[in-house]
């Protein structure tokens, strides 16, 4: 099994498409650090300005831990697509490249092969978050350093202590980790339907987009539907971030999103034992 | 050595409506180049794929090596290496790393020098280190026959393998297959809607027309041009089956009609037929010469196979 998952990694880390994410990723990154280092305190004096009227602020909030959690915010609704690119491609680019006749021609078992497509592209989603992590906050810490945590919520203010911060970004690293390995999964298991991974990437993407929509719009209706949609939990790494943390929510989003992946990966080993290889 | 590598009985797929094989029963002998011949949509491909088990039948049974296909997919498959319709690979990958995965996936560890054997076996040993983006479609078509030999398999399936080659490279094709049999003791199963193709190359051919068996046979019964094909219906087939293959004659049934046999002879045996088939009690219904055999497929791929077949 090892053999195969480390083919299949091979695969994947030799083609440049890969690198696409890593680079789009660093990109944006050092472009959130530059804008910071030469314009932080404006920005930060912009955003207190509600504040400053009626507290009184010592010291400059502008650190590390609060970049960091600048960029988790606008970057991990992002990072699906960056996922989906390599999920969606797991199956449906080998059928139309051609080469998934071959591959299952050889002798190793449907469900193994699928198992080791599935981990490496876990391995790939890891590896991704592993580099976001790097740079938004072991690089943000390196140029801003440490501080207490503001953050603005839309009724209340919460400060978190600086020695009390890091091991909430390892936990919401973590709980990242299951969210976007949820959307892996979802794209994956489109991949086995298609011939050509625009297909799964695109349906993945409206998948989400459409989800996350329905999650954000407080319209009755849709409130009922909002704890059903995986979407509603992706977003609930922000819970490691209240004090005290609210762990019961935090746990259940993380759980329902394990069954999401498991669901998925096993809805992917059925279809795709029973499938036909056209292509 | 004449265990059947592989026994298909009345395999039959259909796709939505579309049957696209239709009770096919045939069976290839250990070290045959067996031919599988057949127009493009005659149901070839979808044969080659349902005994790599990568299509499922509705119904039929494989055994290959003498194993049932639905149970030992993996321990037939060890045995057996696969190019089916375009040779598809990683095109971000070099020659030797092809190898090298796919041997990888076919269970066994293959150093340099296997590697470097079996592309010297198909004449790339000096693109080792080529990525196969930059491969022709003839080297494409033999590193992918590098690649279903590469563990040695004891039966290799190449559906249609002079597909897109220039005239050396179908010749060189032509010397593989040759060789594998030859002198390396493979069974081969080869397909192609080209008669000339198979009638070089194999020893045992099928003829399949809109997914049904046409005809059956050994090349040399069914392609010699002296011979013509005689149709003979009859009483009792079964028995006069048995007659005429003691006294030698190479038969071929034809599926569908019970009562028929075709055989390859010259004209002037046919009487001599006939009296055997008298002198044994058969009632001979009707005897009559046909027309040869490459008439016959050409009357089944009609149309644009003939252009096609002329240049070659």
């Amino acid at each position: 099994m090892w053999k195969l998952i480390s083919i299949e990694l091979y695969k994947i880390f030799r083609r440049p498409r890969t690198y696409i994410s890593f680079v789009a990723i660093g990109a944006i990154v050092v472009l959130i650090l530059l804008a910071f280092y030469a314009d932080g305190e404006n920005y930060m004096a912009f955003g207190m300005q509600a504040l400053t009227q009626t507290f009184d602020v010592q010291g400059s909030l502008l650190n590390g831990y609060l970049i960091c959690f600048v960029i988790l915010q606008t970057l991990l609704i992002h990072v699906p697509l960056l996922i989906t690119l390599i999920a969606g491609d797991q199956v449906a680019g080998e059928a139309n490249m051609g080469t998934l006749r071959l591959l299952l021609t050889k002798p190793v078992s449907r469900s193994r092969l699928l198992l080791a497509k599935f981990l490496a592209t876990i391995v790939y989603t890891l590896a991704l978050l592993v580099w976001m992590a790097f740079l938004s906050l072991a690089v943000s810490i390196l140029i801003f350093g440490t501080g207490d945590l503001l953050i603005l919520k839309s009724e209340e203010v919460v400060v978190l202590s600086g020695n009390d911060v890091l091991w909430r970004y390892a936990g919401a690293f973590a709980f990242a980790a299951i969210a976007m390995s949820t959307v892996a999964a979802l794209a994956f298991f489109l991949s086995i339907f298609a011939e050509n991974s625009i297909g799964p990437i695109v349906s993945t993407m409206s998948v989400i987009i459409v989800f996350t929509i329905l999650s954000s719009l407080d319209i009755p209706v849709f409130n009922a539907l909002k704890p059903y949609l995986f979407t509603t939990h992706i977003i609930g790494w922000k819970g490691l971030f209240d004090d005290p943390v609210a762990w019961v929510p935090v746990c259940k989003s993380a759980v329902i999103l394990l069954v999401h992946i498991f669901v998925f990966l096993l809805a992917s080993v059925f279809v795709f034992n029973k499938k036909d290889i056209l292509s | 050595m004449n265990m059947p590598v592989i026994e298909v009985r009345n395999l039959t797929k259909k796709f939505d409506d579309i049957v696209a094989v239709d009770e096919l029963s045939f069976t290839v002998n250990a070290a045959d180049v067996y031919g599988f011949l057949g127009q493009n949509g005659a149901g070839k491909s979808t044969t080659l794929r349902m005994l790599l088990s990568l299509i499922f039948p509705d119904h039929g049974d494989m055994h290959i090596f003498g194993m049932d296909l639905k149970h030992n997919r993996r321990e037939i498959l060890q045995q057996t290496g696969a190019v089916i319709e375009r040779p598809d690979l990683y095109k971000y990958l070099t020659a030797y790393e092809t190898l090298s995965v796919f041997s990888t996936m076919s269970g066994i560890h293959a150093d340099r020098k296997r590697i470097m054997s079996q592309l010297e076996l198909v004449g790339l040993t000096d693109r080792a280190e080529g990525k196969v983006r930059t491969f022709s479609q003839g080297m494409k078509q033999r590193l992918g026959i590098a690649v279903a030999l590469i563990h040695d398999p004891r039966l290799v399936i190449l559906d249609e393998p002079t597909n897109g080659l220039d005239p050396q490279g179908i010749a060189d094709m032509r010397n593989l297959i040759l060789r594998l049999s030859r002198e390396m003791g493979k069974t081969v199963l080869v397909s192609s809607h080209l008669l000339s193709e198979i009638e070089q190359v194999a020893t045992r051919m099928l003829i399949i027309d809109k997914g049904r068996k046409m005809v059956e046979g050994s090349v040399e019964a069914l392609c010699r041009p002296a011979l013509k094909r005689v149709e003979i219906d009859l009483a009792d087939p079964v028995r006069a089956k048995e007659i005429l293959t003691k006294a030698g004659y190479d038969i071929v049934t034809v599926p569908g009609n019970h009562s028929r046999l075709v055989l390859g002879i010259r004209e002037e045996e046919v009487s001599v037929v006939n009296r055997l088939l008298v002198q044994n009690d058969i009632d001979v219904i009707s005897i009559r010469p046909a027309n040869s055999l490459e008439e016959y497929f050409l009357s089944l791929t009609a149309g644009k196979q003939h252009v096609e077949a002329y240049k070659y």
